[in-house]
Formats: C-alpha cells, structure tokens, sequence
C-alpha cells in the first residue's frame, strides 16, 4: 500500500537550491513538496488538490511572493492554510506587510532547518 | 478585558511593550513565578516573555504554560537575544512556544507577529468548531457519526441507523483525533500525546494498538475505516470520502 503523506507543502522559491534544501528537509517527515519557481507555477500547483502549509519567497520573476500570499487568502478553499514567507530580505518593513497581508510566519534565508521543521511543525500542528 | 502578559525582567523593554501595545491592557512580570502566576489568574491572550530571566528560566516557563489545559492555548512568543545559540531557540519552540523574536526588534513587526497568531487561533477555532469546541463529525459516506456531547457513535447504513454504541473516554478521542484528521495518516507519536496528555511514553505503543483494535470490534460493521499503517500509525478512511478531500 501506497502512504499517504502527511502533509501536503508548496513551496515557491525562484532558486532552485533553496526549493531543494526545503524539500530535503521536509521529505524526510513524510511531507510532500510540490515546488515551483515563479508566480505561475504557484497558480498551477494551488489547483492541485489540497495543501498543509505554504512556504512563499517575496522575489519572484513574474512578480511577488505577495501575490500569490493575496491569492491564497481571497480564495475561500484556500484561505485557511498557514503561510511562511521565507525571504532573503530581512527588512522589517516586509516582514511587518507580510504578516499584515495575511502571512502566518515569516523567516529569513539563510535558516537553520531545524528552525524551518520546528515552525512548519507548529503550523501542521505536530502532524510531523 | 483581554490582556497582554509581559515576562521581562528589563524595564526598558517593558515600557517598549506598553507603548507597542498602547491599545491593549498589558501585565507586567519581571520573573516566571510571577509570569505564570497572573497567566493562570486573569484573561490573557497573548504572552510574551523573555528567556534570560532571574532564578527560574524561561524554558521552564515554556513547559509551565504549555502543559496547563487553562494556558496552552495562549500564543506564547519568546523574546531571545541576537546572539544565542540557534539551538535554543529551536528548544524553546520544541518545548510549545508559538513563535520567537531576536532582540533588538522592530515594534511594529512584533505588533505584527502577535496580529498573525491572534488571527491563526481565531481560524483554527471556526475549523474545529468555534472557540476550540469540538463539535459533530461525520464521514461523507455518513456511515459513522460522533455527536459533540454523547459518549457514543452512531453507525449509519443507507440512511437508517445500524446501531448506537457507548465508547468509553480513550477510545472515543482516539476515533476523534482520526476523523478530524481523515484520509491523512495520524502519527503513533502526535495519538500518544493527544490520548496521555501531552506525555509521550515509548511502553504506550502497544497499549495504544490494542486500543485501536478494541475500538476497531466495537464498531464491527464499519471497522474497515480505521487502517494501520504499520511503523507509522493509523488513518480513518472511508471510500466516499475520496471525492470530499478537503
């Protein structure tokens, strides 16, 4: 028999070495990643059944990890799910307009992975 | 009124907190006894606390607070200094901290961040049922049902009502935590500390497998729907729900 996954995470990340450092980190849980590179991506793999969690960089090339935050949380299937912004723009004007845009969390690259499972822990209620 | 608590043994970080949160009422503690003592005893919705403090340390705070059925539900965020050693601060959101926030930080994002967790706590709420209360759960295929009050379930075939069956304490939350969870796989570990307390216990493996198979012949007719998936845990599934994932 097929498992499951426990939980189901985008991750939206224009370099692919963070989508892979982010997926490394959270296979290992029994999570699923579906990662994408760009603001479309994201568009696509939203409609893919549904997701645990959200991990959105801010600088995309086809526009904002601020666009897809908005778009998450106008749609009424999706507006539940927890989001992390994980930027490399440690700014505190951001981090506060993430987090009043609707963002659950917001981390700043580089992290530390254990920092990244314990906060996605948190969201996923301690699923993993 | 709803209060913010302070666990802060500096005065000037104190006062930054009073005028960040100039519209709330905020309670001042500069040790954890004292910290705990007015969670307990008034209305707080959020804490935050320091965690180099005098005598007891924050980390004790943490478990405190956290392991309290009145004051586990209280976003909690940890306020560390810059230079820590990371580990710590993962330590503190292992042991039940909602959040941390390195010193020096901006007030407006700190407003921010304590915003994000009251509006999280607010959601979670509406998704089990509104302030916490857990209410009815049915499958889809509305085969078994658990009402919010009774101690039972009800087995349900083709719209007529096979059986009613009283569960006791145990195994009625395990069913819970596997039907608000279902199609998706609940961990042996996240059962053991749902059903103890909070307490994981290595011996309660096999306790909490036979648990699951005496709820799996109490309700016979529809025991498909708890599977095991063996090394990992179980999940409560129904054929019908496949088409509902939400």
């Amino acid at each position: 028999m097929k498992i499951p996954p426990i939980a189901r995470i985008l991750s939206i990340d224009d370099e692919e070495d963070y989508r892979r450092l982010v997926r490394l980190i959270l296979e290992p849980y029994g999570c699923e990643v579906l990662e994408g590179g760009s603001v479309a991506e994201a568009k696509r793999l939203l409609k893919k059944g549904p997701l645990d969690c959200a991990i959105l960089d801010i600088n995309l090339p086809d526009g904002s990890g601020f666009d897809i935050l908005k778009m998450i949380r106008e749609d009424d299937g999706l507006s539940h799910i927890p989001i992390m912004m994980l930027t490399i723009r440690q700014v505190p004007v951001d981090e506060t307009k993430a987090l009043e845009t609707g963002a659950d969390d917001y981390m700043v690259k580089p992290f530390e992975p254990d920092e990244l499972v314990a906060r996605i822990r948190k969201f996923l209620k301690h699923r993993i | 009124m709803k209060s913010l608590l302070c666990i802060e043994d500096d005065a000037d970080i104190q006062e930054l907190i009073s005028r960040t949160f100039y519209d709330r009422r905020v309670l001042k503690a500069f040790n954890a006894p004292d910290g705990i003592h007015l969670a307990f005893e008034h209305d707080v919705e959020t804490i935050l606390l320091d965690i180099n403090l005098p005598g007891v340390p924050g980390q004790q705070a943490i478990s405190v607070l956290k392991e309290n059925p009145r004051t586990r539900e209280i976003p909690l965020i940890v306020m560390t200094g810059l230079y820590r050693d990371p580990q710590t601060n993962i330590q503190c959101l292992e042991l039940g901290a909602d959040d941390f926030v390195l010193k020096p930080f901006s007030p407006e994002a700190l407003r921010a961040r304590v915003e994000a967790h009251l509006r999280r706590k607010m959601w979670s709420g509406k998704i089990v049922g509104g302030n916490g209360a857990r209410g009815a759960l049915q499958c889809h295929g509305g085969c078994i049902s658990l009402s919010p009050d009774s101690h039972g379930v009800t087995l349900v075939r083709a719209h007529k009502t096979l059986k009613s069956i009283p569960l006791a304490p145990l195994e009625m939350n395990l069913l819970r935590s596997l039907m608000e969870e279902r199609g998706r796989v609940v961990l042996y570990r996240r059962l053991l500390e749902s059903l103890h307390h909070g307490r994981y216990r290595r011996s309660s493996l096999r306790a909490i497998s036979k648990l699951a198979e005496r709820l799996k012949r109490k309700i016979l007719p529809c025991q498909d729907h708890i599977q095991t998936v063996y090394g990992y845990g179980f999940r409560f599934f129904c054929p019908e729900d496949e088409g509902h994932s939400s």
